[in-house]
């Protein structure tokens, strides 16, 4: 239903609809008030059949002229003059006595002014004269009254049901109006309101349109007149596209209200929105006058004001202007100094908010009070260059420390290294010794890597590391690290999975440390994967950004936010039992973002995820 | 007859070297400063040096440079320091090779036993079927392969891949190149790590240590390279 009416068709019944019945309504309205007008409710049928009929037929006999010889048959009639013409005689038409007492016979009498129906007399007769009519009305005179006469006596039978008649017209009408309405700027098939294509066009111009059209009809009826009917007709049919003009206008109002574009597309909301555009133009041509200007602006217009004010109130002498204006001037001067002197202060704000603390302020040449807040915008930004530096040189020696402390631990760590070798090397029957060897071994290699690491963290960290970034290709990157892990993986009892987009992506990123970020991650994902799982590392294209990710099981629970993991020497096992020193994701990521790159970890129940986003170049 | 000099500021760590230098043809010498150094250089026929860099006195480099100038001797730097800067400034001062603290005694072995195979071979015309790069050589017409004197047994696909980098040293070959010239054939697209196993395989034969490849190096995210002659 609601379908139907929203398509062309149904808004074309709807307003068929809402027409025929407005026009029955207003029928059975104008019924109304003749039946009322008429008695209908005391008088017989017939009586009030011809109370109706006299209307038409009055109007007829006055449209009739009396001088003419071949009158229709149904009339008698006798002209009475006034007796200031002389004539006492009436003129008489031939039956007129005849039909005096015949049934059915209805009199009229009216006044008319016209010329003198008495040819011999021969001139207008200037008085007024009589006409008495009488009419055989048991026949209809013409087609209308046959018409008229069919029409009252169904209005008579009617009498009583025409109020409820009515009343069910004009709210079918109305119904069928509030259909219309709700349709308006809705198409089928969906919910969203379609802008008809002159919905741009303002409502106003429709408007007006409207009511210059309505205008000229009700000029327009006074240009017709070959008969009363054609009139009518005409008449009609100009009420009638006149109202669908309105239902037409009516059903884009409320398209409109309904979009709520009633006042954008409309001549009331373009001006509105012009004077607004204007306003907002001035006032942003307004602040960006420097300061100075604004002021000199501001007691300029003051000033004229002013002059305009006294010499409007007209207590002024002229001879006082200029003394008033030299007073203006003094006091002005004052006031631009203290603006410029603000926007000193301002521009030195800007560039302390900005960052850059080595531009002092120049506080010579400032009223007092603007130079004391430039010397403390001056000390905030000498104490800002100050922790800076002191931040960076403190970042500096932290890694300098390190770098140290680690070289200096490189040393005996040889030592150990190598005599440990040695004593597993040495020819001996007790087993023992040889196991105790080889665990030293691997214990000082793994503080040997753990010395590196540590320097390598702190500088990655700092940003103290060169990075020197080349054009790489993406699916190489992933088909070499799968490739050197491929054993590993398959000692581990792990399953790589590699994906690759179709179209390989350029990326800028240092060869060196690329691979240790990506020696990192698959070196985490064999030492803590569950055995037996997949471990995927795949590359997607997203915009302009190769996406790696890695995906693997976690063996062990990870109880640990995604968050801790990258922080330094935090590893996925809180017992801290298994190898590693938890500063292989904290590098990965550093390095990652060295390189321009974003480095991202979740953690999703045992799914350990990390994605390294780094941005595509073309070559 | 070679000479070798060894020279830490640690006793411990030098006595370490001889042990495991410890070979019949081998003389070895030990200093433990950088002046010792350069007086047991002039004092000597040496055929290759040891050095630390961090010394009291008279620092590795610093020594480096002295007997630079003087002797053409192979030099290998021992150092902590494994920053870049360190080893670049370290080689353009006339070092021939490095090995970072600390160290695996075999490594270093195997780098003396390369160097001075090199030194004494060095100017030597040979065949155009032999390649040699560093301490591997390729010997076209045996089809054999050495590292660092030791033979090495590749597989066929592994031997041309090898062939194909040491005839082009120097020169990065994607993963993509390497397939054509080896497999003759374009590998089908997407996720191929043949190539990438086959030289992570060659590398834990012919590297002591395949982490930290001296000779067949990753250059990750375009291809591998041959580590070409330094002295050529």
């Amino acid at each position: 239903m609601k379908r139907f009416f929203r398509s062309a068709f149904g808004k074309i019944l709807l307003y068929f609809l809402i027409t025929v019945f407005t026009i029955l309504t207003a029928a059975l309205f104008v019924g109304m008030v003749a039946l009322s007008a008429f008695d209908a409710y005391s008088v017989s049928e017939t009586d009030f059949v011809n109370a109706g009929r006299e209307e038409w037929i009055t109007v007829c006999l006055n449209r009739l002229d009396y001088s003419e010889p071949d009158l229709p048959e149904w009339i008698e009639y006798e002209i009475r003059t006034p007796e200031s013409l002389g004539i006492v005689q009436p003129y008489t038409s031939e039956h007129y006595d005849e039909w005096e007492n015949k049934p059915g016979i209805l009199e009229f009498s009216f006044p008319r002014y016209e010329y003198c129906p008495y040819p011999e007399k021969g001139e207008y007769c200037e008085e007024q004269f009589v006409i008495l009519v009488r009419c055989d009305l048991s026949e209809p005179i013409d087609e209308i009254d046959a018409i008229l006469t069919r029409l009252l006596s169904f209005l008579y039978d009617i009498r009583y049901s025409i109020y409820l008649a009515a009343l069910a017209s004009l709210l079918l009408a109305v119904l069928f109006f509030r259909v219309l309405m709700c349709v308006a700027g809705k198409k089928p098939g969906t919910e969203e309101y379609v802008p008809g294509p002159f919905f741009r066009v303002p409502f106003e111009l429709f408007l007006a349109a409207f009511c210059v059209m309505a205008a000229f009809a009700s000029e327009m009826r006074f240009w017709i007149e070959p008969s009363l009917i054609h009139e009518l007709f005409f008449a009609g049919l100009v009420i009638l596209a006149l109202f669908e003009c309105f239902l037409g206008l009516c059903a884009s109002f409320a398209s409109r209200v309904k979009q709520k574009a009633l006042i954008r597309y409309s001549l009331i909301g373009l001006a509105f929105r012009g004077l607004r555009a204007a306003f907002r133009f001035l006032w942003k041509a307004f602040r960006v006058i420097p300061h100075v200007w604004k002021t000199a602006l501001f007691l300029l217009v003051s000033t004229v004001v002013e002059i305009v004010l006294c010499f409007g109130v007209g207590n002024m002498r002229d001879a006082t202007v200029p003394l008033f204006l030299l007073w203006k001037l003094l006091v002005s001067a004052p006031v631009l100094w203290f603006a410029y002197s603000l926007t000193k202060l301002q521009k030195a704000g800007k560039e302390l908010a900005s960052g850059r603390f080595d531009t002092p302020v120049p506080v010579t040449g400032m009223p007092s009070d603007c130079r004391a807040h430039a010397e403390s915008l001056n000390g905030i930004s000498a104490g800002m260059e100050r922790a800076v530096a002191e931040r960076m040189k403190s970042e500096r020696m932290k890694t300098e420390l390190i770098t140290n402390v680690s070289h200096d631990i490189k040393t005996p760590l040889t030592s150990v290294i190598n005599y440990a070798m040695l004593i597993g090397e040495e020819p001996t029957e007790n087993e023992k010794i040889r196991e105790y060897a080889s665990v030293l071994v691997r214990q000082s290699e793994k503080l040997k890597r753990l010395t590196e690491d540590l320097v390598e963290a702190s500088k990655a960290a700092s940003g103290n590391l060169e990075v020197l970034p080349a054009p790489c290709s993406a699916s190489t990157l992933v088909t070499q690290a799968a490739g050197e892990y491929e054993d590993r993986f398959a000692a581990a009892g792990l399953i790589p999975v590699t994906s690759l987009p179709e179209e390989d992506m350029t990326i800028l990123a240092d060869s060196r440390r690329t691979w240790r970020v990506f020696d990192n991650l698959l070196n985490n994902a064999v030492k803590y994967s569950m055995p037996g799982t997949r471990v995927w590392v795949s590359l997607t294209r997203e915009g302009n950004e190769a996406v790696f990710s890695f995906r693997s099981i976690s063996r062990e629970p990870l109880n640990i936010s995604a968050e801790e993991l990258t922080e330094r020497f935090v590893r996925g096992d809180s017992s801290r039992s298994t190898e590693g020193n938890g500063l292989g994701l904290s590098i990965a990521k550093s390095l990652t973002e060295l390189q321009g790159g974003v480095f991202d970890l979740t953690v999703d129940g045992d799914l350990f995820k990390v994605t390294l986003r780094f941005p595509t170049v073309n070559e | 007859m070679k000479n070798i000099l060894i020279c830490d500021d640690e006793k411990d760590i030098v006595e370490a070297l001889k042990i495991y230098l410890n070979r019949p043809d081998y003389r070895l010498l030990s200093a433990y400063g950088g002046a010792e150094a350069i007086e047991i250089a002039r004092r000597e026929r040496l055929d290759l040096i040891l050095m630390d860099i961090m010394m009291p006195g008279v620092d590795g480099l610093t020594a480096l440079a002295r007997i630079r100038a003087e002797s053409d001797v192979p030099i290998i730097l021992l150092t902590a320091k494994s920053e870049d800067s360190d080893k670049i400034l370290g080689l353009n001062i006339g070092a021939d090779d490095y090995v970072t603290k600390p160290f695996n005694p075999l490594e270093v072995a195997a780098r003396v036993n390369s160097q001075l195979r090199r030194y004494s071979r060095f100017g030597a015309e040979e065949a155009p079927e032999v390649f040699r790069a560093g301490g591997i050589e390729l010997d076209d017409r045996s089809k054999s392969v050495t590292a660092d004197g030791e033979p090495v047994s590749l597989t066929p696909k592994e031997y041309e891949i090898l062939r194909l980098l040491i005839s082009n040293p120097g020169k990065v070959f994607s993963p993509k190149e390497i397939y054509n010239a080896v497999w003759k054939e374009t590998p089908f697209p997407g996720n191929d790590n043949t190539v990438a196993v086959h030289v992570r395989h060659i590398r834990e034969k012919i590297e002591i240590d395949p982490t930290e490849p001296r000779y067949l190096r990753v250059i990750f995210g375009q291809g591998y390279l041959l580590e070409g002659d330094k002295k050529k």
